[in-house]
């Protein structure tokens, strides 16, 4: 899922770990948050969310699965 | 970094204990009267002593390396990672019993032919009581 997590996180002057250890997750769970490659929870996106006092469609961008058909 | 730290420590104290092991043993070596047993006991003693030795200097260097530690326990992407890791550990574990078996029975070997399925069948069951468990939890 594709995310603007660095860049918020970046506009608020914190690094990987900072945010890490205010959300209580380890630093490569904050990296692989940024780089797609990991989803959060559902507890955890509130968490993010509710950190960065924005709702969490401004911070996570859904977009859904397109299956050709075949 | 903390974690960063973490990730050493665990393969410095892997190699210590398994050298604190080797210690052990080769000091029982010297002094014992040559049992197999004491002799794996005393390695094992020994590898022990160094481990804790590591952790209580680790925790006397680095005060907030414990409170990291248990937050990387709670992390929901280790917890993830640790599950998928056990569940294709078990996997590869049930084919090498069963490989087991059946090297068993080719050869004949009744001891062998037993535990292996011996194993295999308890491991199976645990995994099925298990699934079964936290299945009703969640």
């Amino acid at each position: 899922m594709k995310n603007r997590l660095e860049e918020i996180r970046k506009s608020k002057g914190l690094n990987q770990e900072e945010l890490a250890q205010i959300l209580e997750v380890s630093r490569q769970t904050i990296s692989s948050l940024e780089n797609g490659r990991y989803n959060p929870s559902i507890l955890l996106a509130f968490k993010i969310a509710n950190f960065f006092t924005m709702s969490i469609e401004n911070i996570f961008i859904y977009e859904e699965e397109v299956n050709d058909g075949r | 970094m903390m974690e960063d730290r973490i990730r050493k420590q665990k393969t410095k104290m892997f190699i210590l204990v398994v050298v604190g092991f080797l210690i052990g043993s080769g000091i029982y070596d010297f002094f014992g009267d040559g049992s197999y047993t004491f002799r794996v006991f005393s390695g094992i003693l020994f590898a022990g002593v160094v481990d804790i030795s590591i952790i209580l200097y680790d925790r006397w260097k680095y005060p907030g390396i414990k409170d990291k530690k248990q937050q990387l326990e709670k992390d929901e992407r280790n917890i993830i990672i640790n599950g998928k890791a056990a569940s294709f550990t078990v996997t590869i574990i049930l084919f090498t019993l069963a490989v087991s078996l059946l090297i068993a029975i080719i050869m004949k070997n009744k001891l062998l032919g037993y535990l292996s399925a011996f194993i295999y069948l308890f491991i199976f069951f645990l995994l099925i009581v298990s699934k079964s468990y936290w299945n009703k939890k969640m």
